[in-house]
């Protein structure tokens, strides 16, 4: 979410859609309503009617997938009628800035489409720079190279009756939509946007969320009070997490992981974005400094300065090497770990991992690591247990969080396993770095 | 006045909200208050945040003498939630009371089908073992090009979008100081 959820309640428009924020997310759907009551308009696109239409002063229904054709008309209906926040746009988005000559769309693919690879070269997808090596801009917008224009060229085909088509939604419909939203260009107007898992979880789910943020910009509903691109997710701790990065490819504080070609500190901060505009403020600039400090916090005083914070210890994936969530359970399936650690979650009852027949654990040899508040979902669960009752796997470790009453201790601030992943964590570790006892392994 | 159910309920909520003497002709303020006292006499007050989603709404938990959890409801002074509650966050006080809940390690040995109980004190020791014998076993210093890794390649680790920002913090450092690169938690689902 980039606003806070009180902040919904000075919106002025609130469009729904790929959520049912009335059924699932029941107390925010308390701040939709208070926006409602000072004269902001719900819109609710689904396919279904659900609870959220009820309360929806616009209740649009859509053929499911026709996310970026509705969207893609919207974003048509906004610039050919002019109803960008146009101090907005000029000059807080690139809408101005110059595009390479090279760049082009043609038959439904950019540029650079390599067929044999299925893949896009993405090296004329820039901008264009002068001498000093800032990109040129046109704060008019007239020129048929900046971005605006380009922007207007490519959404000319989603025309009302293409949008219609494709989307199933009457041309009427969706010209209400669109007029009522496109209303919040206005200075003194903030709209903004709910979604879940009704956008995230298309196979083109990144693309219909950057199709909105680019609403949102178009409309100035970016950075203001009551405006923003708005993800209700069903989780407490997504956003924590990922800032805290348990994930393969960043580092805490969204530091680009260190890959094998990154040999050292010096390669590492290479990296770091730079640029000649006086009035950027690019604060990426301040990677080597976010580096050292995060090498620091691990390594503590053996990080000196001579020996690159002890850089080289951090763990490196090799360049290419994709170790995400579905890659690890096919690594894991293929028998690649003889470890697995789990905290907090189910991942058979749980990730899109059981999509598949056969468990990945079932070729895990070796012990697994689990953390879990209840017996069933994994022990005994119909079909959802981690560990099947046939398997190579050799141990597995059971692990239960602390009892309530000492919430005092480990705050359950959010989470189902709270508390035992600390626990759990720092005794092993302390364990670990016993030598004397490690040694007799 | 015909007094059903529902209009029951509805007169003596008034009552409770404000009058003291309501439409039902007598003051059921102080039964009303009698009972609040009972359950929660003497107990602790609490708040925490709601683990479900991330709405994030506050919950005041309270506890007696023991630290036994005797109650949980919606905190009103919650800026987000206000005292409100969906069905989920109001049966958070089941989540504690839960039978199926785990109380103890529980450990199931190789090729076994049986779950044993264990001592923690034993689990994270044996814990430690098996992740010093997989690092050890597979921990590569430089790969095939010869640039150094430093990295653990037959663990894997993920984590889940339920726990606190300190835990992950911690976790993640943990993961990586083993050497792992294969770490993940649920936020690409």
């Amino acid at each position: 979410m980039t606003n806070s959820w009180t902040d919904i309640g000075v919106s002025d428009c609130i469009l729904i859609m790929g959520s049912n924020t009335a059924e699932n997310h029941p107390v925010a759907m308390k701040w939709v309503l208070r926006s409602q009551e000072k004269g902001g308009k719900i819109i609710n696109v689904d396919p279904r009617f659900t609870r959220t239409s009820t309360k929806a002063d616009i209740y649009v229904p859509m053929r499911s997938g026709g996310d970026i054709a509705f969207l893609g008309g919207m974003i048509k209906y906004i610039l050919e009628k002019e109803l960008i926040f146009k101090e907005y746009v000029v000059n807080y988005t690139n809408a101005p800035f110059i595009v390479s000559e090279k760049y082009d769309f043609k038959d439904g693919l950019f540029t650079g489409y390599n067929p044999e690879k299925r893949s896009y070269d993405k090296a004329t997808w820039v901008f264009e720079r002068d001498e000093k090596g800032i990109p040129k801009r046109d704060m008019t917008l007239q020129n048929p190279r900046c971005v605006y224009q380009l922007m207007k060229k490519h959404y000319a085909r989603y025309d009302l009756d293409t949008v219609s088509s494709i989307t199933g939604t009457s041309k009427d419909d969706l010209v209400k939509v669109y007029e009522t939203y496109a209303t919040t260009g206005k200075p003194d107007k903030v709209g903004t946007m709910l979604y879940a898992m009704g956008w995230t979880q298309h196979t083109t789910g990144t693309q219909i969320i950057r199709a909105a943020s680019m609403i949102q910009l178009l409309l100035g509903n970016v950075g203001m009070a009551g405006g923003g691109v708005n993800a209700l997710r069903g989780e407490s701790n997504v956003q924590g997490i990922t800032d805290h990065a348990l994930l393969f490819h960043i580092l805490p504080g969204y530091l680009p992981a260190a890959n094998a070609a990154l040999e050292d500190l010096e390669k590492y901060n290479a990296t770091t974005p730079k640029t000649s505009d006086p009035m950027s403020v690019n604060w990426w600039s301040n990677r080597p400094k976010y580096i050292a400090s995060l090498l620091k916090s691990f390594y503590g005083e053996n990080a000196t300065k001579e020996n690159d914070f002890a850089y080289a210890w951090l763990p490196k994936f090799d360049v290419g090497q994709n170790a995400s969530w579905l890659y690890l359970f096919d690594e894991m399936f293929n028998g690649k770990f003889s470890g697995f650690i789990c905290m907090g979650m189910n991942p058979a009852a749980q990730a899109q991992i059981q999509i598949r027949r056969e468990r990945p654990s079932q070729n895990l040899i070796g012990w697994s690591i689990l953390t879990s508040l209840k017996t069933k979902p994994a022990t005994s669960g119909k079909g959802r247990e981690w560990i099947p009752k046939k398997s190579r796997l050799r141990f597995s470790f059971f692990l239960q969080p602390p009892p309530l009453k000492r919430r005092e201790v480990f705050p359950i601030v959010p989470g189902q396993a709270s508390g035992v992943i600390k626990l759990v964590t720092l005794l092993v570790m302390q364990r670990l770095m016993d030598r004397s006892s490690m040694n007799s392994i | 006045m015909r007094i059903t159910r529902r209009t029951f309920l509805k007169i003596s909520g008034a009552t409770a909200a404000g009058t003291v003497i309501g439409g039902l002709g007598f003051d059921l303020s102080p039964v009303e208050s009698y009972a609040q006292e009972l359950r929660i006499k003497g107990a602790k007050e609490t708040t925490t945040v709601c683990c479900y989603c991330s709405v994030g709404c506050g919950i005041i938990v309270h506890t007696d003498a023991k630290g036994k959890v005797i109650n949980t409801e919606g905190d009103p002074d919650h800026p987000t939630s206000e005292g409100a509650l969906c069905a989920k966050g109001m049966a958070l006080y089941q989540l504690v009371t839960n039978k199926d809940r785990l109380t103890k390690v529980l450990y199931r040995a190789p090729n076994s089908m049986k779950w044993e109980t264990k001592s923690w004190d034993w689990t994270l020791t044996e814990i430690a073992k098996r992740i010093k014998k997989s690092r050890d076993a597979s921990f590569v210093q430089k790969n095939d090009k010869g640039q150094v890794v430093n990295r653990c390649n037959g663990i894997a680790g993920v984590g889940c979008a339920h726990v606190n920002n300190e835990e992950g913090w911690l976790y993640q450092k943990f993961l990586r100081s083993l050497g792992l690169v294969y770490i993940e938690f649920e936020a690409r689902l």
